[in-house]
């Protein structure tokens, strides 16, 4: 065995020490590396620039605010002395003083607003420019996106009256004692007026407006009797509403005001409520920049505020066949908008730290956006069927033609139920999204309020008292009901698809109000539409005309004299069930026969009226069949029932169903629907009938209005007249086509 | 050589040496040290015997076996790393919580205020993977020297149970930072493991202590990590070394000319 020789052995311990001298002084490298940190030279910097103007120095030491029930470890006064340990340096960048905010920074932190890395204490690390940090530091003039985080719902109130209050409160020059978002206040130099910046988060005093008078009784030569002058109760509505508005966040509340104005909701879910086209928004500011794709020819920075932006202006040229519309936005608008896309970015933080919008909206149900009929209607419905609901929004978007909402032939036939229903559950295979409930989030109040944002295009119809008192022309009368009524009630009111009005039984029960009634609001569930265009002379000359129709000479009924019917509830459950149920659906609402179950109908018919329209005649079956036998004392029972329990169902009125022929009927649709409709009812040019939500919210009485009465303004004509390639179609003909439109559904079923 | 006399000697040389006897002929190293100078090959032997840490190690190591390019001193560093991952891991624990969502933000804290906290996370890092690739070296240099045959054949078997282990402590620390590496590193690994036959679902759940990588999951990965792993590793390694004297210490090649077993 060989000894190493002696070169070999120094080599080895010549290699051991230089090795030992590495790993020492790799190992002196760390603690040295702890040691020259940038907060420790920031902070050195700062007692350099302290010195020379004379500040106090600062001990070397992490500055941190540490809130554990938000779960904040904010580490930034370290290096922002000025806003931590040390006095400000005025008009430096990183030692000056923290602007004046509403909130105290040691409260809250600092990264709930400004976004960045709060544990970090590095430069680039502190400011989130660190590899996979989701969160980089808002810019300068981003910063009230980061307001977000905890105001999740600042309000935008009720757009059109918000907006006028903004200018009733600049006109009247409330500016001059008040400060809004640091604008106005010019004369407080004498006493102090409440800021309003914040208003809308604190509350608005009910009585602003009654205090502000009985200031200025008290103080009769003071400021406020020369500057407050007498307001109307609306301007006074008006102003509070532009209040509510007021967040203190004037940039954010712009963005989330021009978001709704625009109507971007109707495609964008946002808490839980919007259109389901485009993506939920909801929290897409805690998106990262490395979540984002960027086209090849992406020239602006990469920030998502600029991606949103340049996504804005050409939606397109950015994400690849993107669906979403160029709105033809200003930089400007589209800056606006990125900043409140910024701000949703929704943190998760313990209840007592909410602020008010947050607990009204998620707390107390409240709502961000008002809910009057106007503002549902702008934020969720004008983007797709326009500003006016004209159906023209953005050009045609969608490679759709959308519908109209006012055109009057559609309002006069769609049933509310129609419209509700249309709103609630949306329509398959098309852009409509479900707006109801658990889809689109929209509550039935505001659903019904949108129904009477729609209903509100409809003209009013003269009151009963004006058609009583105007003059009554038989000729026209006549002219307008060979026009409009004898479609359906017969050349001479011998009934068709509507009921007969010359029978005795009509004509002694219904009353001219009751007429009036019908014309004007039409019989939800049957053809019935409504004729709301049509003026008093009109009305009163129609009713004049059904009044000479009659069999022989009409016998009021003294519907009041009558009335005093004793029935018992739940006798009259069994005798409905068992004698009308059959036509008239197991609550009334409507079979073969008409629907009487409606809240409405029996309030202005009561209970005479039904007993008599049934021992009088009225009731008749389609067949021709005799009316099931009922004794007087079950008539009443019937009666009372129907009063007292029958409108309270909540079943939804399936209407009068049509019985009609479908196979005459596909005849007849292939020779004159199937060209804009489809041979199957797939649609064309022409709307799908086959689309099932369609049928679902259609009812007959709909589909044969619409046939009969046309819509104006779009291709299809009325069917109830003679026109150059339009073939005149009866009664008998629409029923039959009706029926074949209802088996539409079924057939598709078949294919699938 | 009769006992009496062979003390008698011991006690003259020490005599003669004055200050060194005064050192090592005290009650109190004679207390933790019970032999002499290693002067005479008895001392020497009962140096090794006697001392916990050197009594794994052979009495005599053949010079041949410490070249480097025997052994390339592969397990040796191994051990090297395991220490340092104890020392760097004892210190983190004390920075660390097995706790979502504190285990991330204790990482932050490590990264941007403890001292030398960096260092001291990529210190235990780099060890680990150094470890990882040390380890599987040592199987190669063991296998194409042919260590592993008789009468090794059960100390091979050990460190096999070592590379696992190994693996396993890296595995589980993998998951302890709770970041997206971390959390879908550790869903993959359990997904794989699902893809065992018949009992995968099971395996999967006991790994996670449920049914997604949570809470549950960081605990048990913590445990396994910081307790019951490091422990099996240094049971497993005083075994592999204790062995390695046993079976005859370290396998060498037979001499050149002379034929026979090499080292047997």
């Amino acid at each position: 065995m060989a000894r190493p020789t002696n070169l070999r052995y120094g080599l080895m311990i010549w290699t051991f020490a230089v090795l030992a001298v590495v790993f020492v002084a790799s190992l002196a490298f760390a603690p040295a590396k702890s040691y020259f940190s940038e907060w420790r030279a920031t902070q050195r910097q700062y007692n350099t620039v302290a010195a020379g103007i004379g500040v106090a120095p600062i001990d070397p030491g992490i500055q941190q605010i540490w809130l554990k029930e938000l779960g904040v470890v904010d580490r930034c006064a370290s290096c922002h002395v000025g806003m931590g340990p040390g006095d400000p340096i005025p008009g430096d960048p990183v030692f000056g003083a923290h602007p004046a905010i509403p909130h105290e920074p040691e409260e809250i932190g600092c990264t709930f607003c400004h976004g960045g890395q709060g544990r970090a204490t590095g430069h680039e690390t502190a400011h989130g420019q660190a590899e996979h940090w989701f969160e980089p530091l808002l810019e300068r003039d981003q910063f009230e996106a980061g307001c977000g985080s905890c105001h999740s719902a600042i309000p935008v109130g009720r757009l059109a009256l918000a907006d006028t209050g903004r200018q009733l409160f600049e006109r009247y020059d409330c500016l001059a004692c008040h400060q809004v978002d640091g604008r106005g206040g010019g004369r407080m130099e004498t006493q102090s007026m409440p800021d309003l910046s914040g208003v809308g988060l604190r509350g608005i005093p009910a009585d602003w407006y009654e205090g502000h008078l009985a200031r200025r009784r008290e103080e009769a030569d003071g400021l406020l009797a020369e500057s407050f002058g007498d307001l109307e109760p609306t301007e006074v509505e008006a102003i509070s509403e532009y209040l509510g508005t007021l967040v203190a966040m004037p940039r954010l509340a712009r963005g989330k005001r021009l978001f709704h104005e625009l109507g971007c909701r109707g495609c964008h879910v946002v808490n839980g409520v919007g259109g389901s086209e485009g993506p939920d928004l909801s929290e897409v500011g805690k998106k990262s920049v490395e979540e984002l794709l960027y086209p090849g020819n992406f020239r602006a920075e990469r920030t998502f505020a600029s991606w949103q932006v340049e996504h804005l202006l050409s939606p397109g040229e950015v994400v690849e066949g993107s669906l979403m519309p160029d709105q033809g936005l200003t930089r400007a608008q589209a800056e606006s908008l990125a900043l409140y896309l910024l701000s949703l970015r929704r943190a998760e933080i313990p209840g007592e730290y909410w602020p008010p919008d947050r607990t009204r909206a998620e707390r107390l149900g409240e709502r961000e956006f008002g809910t009057d009929g106007q503002t549902l209607y702008q934020v969720f419905c004008a983007a797709c069927h326009g500003a006016d609901g004209s159906g023209r929004a953005h050009g045609v978007i969608f490679g759709q033609a959308l519908p109209s909402l006012v055109n009057p032939d559609f309002l006069a036939v769609a049933s509310d139920e129609f419209l509700r229903q249309v709103i609630e559950t949306g329509r398959s295979g098309r852009r409509m999204p479900a707006w109801g409930g658990g889809e689109g989030g929209l509550r039935n109040a505001e659903v019904q309020s949108l129904i009477g944002r729609l209903r509100s295009e409809e003209p009013t119809a003269p009151t009963y008292d004006v058609v009583a008192a105007a003059p009554d022309d038989p000729t026209a009368g006549a002219a307008l009901y060979a026009k409009s009524c004898a479609v359906c009630h017969g050349a001479n009111g011998e009934g068709g698809i509507g009921p007969s009005l010359r029978s005795a039984a009509f004509q002694d029960l219904a009353t001219d109000r009751f007429i009036h009634r019908a014309i004007t609001g039409g019989r939800p569930g049957t053809a019935m539409g409504r004729f709301r265009e049509l003026d008093a002379a009109a009305i009163r000359s129609l009713i004049a005309h059904l009044r000479s129709l009659s069999e022989r000479a009409r016998e009021p009924v003294d519907l009041a004299g009558v009335s005093a019917f004793a029935g018992d509830v739940e006798r009259g459950q069994v005798v409905f069930a068992a004698s009308c149920a059959s036509c008239h659906g197991a609550q009334g609402e409507g079979g073969i026969g008409p629907g009487i179950g409606k809240q409405a109908f029996l309030a202005s018919a009561g209970k005479a009226f039904i007993a008599l329209s049934y021992s009088r005649g009225r009731c008749f079956d389609a067949a021709g069949t005799p009316p099931p036998d009922v004794e007087r004392q079950g008539l009443s029972d019937v009666a009372t029932w129907l009063v007292e329990r029958g409108g309270r169902s909540a079943v939804e009125a399936a209407g009068r169903i049509v019985v009609g022929d479908p196979r005459n009927g596909q005849r007849l649709y292939a020779k004159t629907c199937a060209a804009c409709h489809g041979t199957n009812g797939e649609g064309k040019e022409g709307p799908a009938l086959g689309n099932p939500e369609f049928l679902a919210a259609a009812n007959d009485g709909f589909l044969q209005a619409t046939i009969i009465r046309g819509r104006g303004g779009t291709a299809m004509p009325g069917f109830n007249r003679d026109q150059v390639k339009v073939p005149r179609l009866s009664a008998g003909e629409v029923d039959d086509i009706v029926s074949f439109i209802r088996s539409l559904l079924g057939g598709e079923k078949e294919e699938n | 050589m009769s006992e009496t006399k062979e003390t008698t000697l011991t006690a003259e040389r020490e005599k003669r040496r004055g200050l060194m006897a005064l050192l090592h002929g005290n009650r109190v190293f004679r207390s933790l040290f019970r032999h002499g100078l290693p002067d005479t090959n008895r001392n020497r032997a009962l140096a090794t015997f006697s001392n916990f840490f050197l009594h794994v190690q052979p009495v005599k190591v053949r010079l041949r076996a410490i070249k480097f390019t025997q052994t390339f001193y592969l397990g040796g560093l191994s051990l090297v790393c395991f220490g340092t991952l104890t020392i760097t891991g004892i210190l983190l624990m004390f920075y660390y919580h097995p706790s979502v969502p504190r285990a991330y933000e204790d990482m932050k804290d490590l990264q941007f205020v403890v001292s030398s906290g960096t260092f001291l996370r990529n210190l235990h890092r780099w060890s680990a993977h150094v470890m990882v690739a040390l380890v599987f070296l040592h199987m190669v240099r063991v296998f194409f020297a042919g260590a592993y045959k008789p009468p090794r054949e059960f100390n091979w078997v050990l460190g096999v149970i070592l590379f696992v282990l190994t693996v396993l402590l890296s595995y589980t620390g993998y998951l302890l930072p709770w970041d997206q590496l971390a959390y879908w590193a550790v869903t993959v690994g359990a997904n794989m493991a699902k893809a065992v036959p018949v009992m995968g679902e099971d395996i999967r759940f006991l790994m996670l202590g449920g049914t997604e990588v949570g809470e549950n999951a960081l605990i048990r990965f913590y445990v396994l990590h910081c307790v019951v792993l490091p422990l099996a590793l240094t049971g497993v390694i005083a075994l592999h070394l204790w062995r390695v004297r046993k079976d005859g210490g370290l396998h060498l090649p037979p001499l050149k000319g002379k034929g026979g077993e090499g080292d047997r």
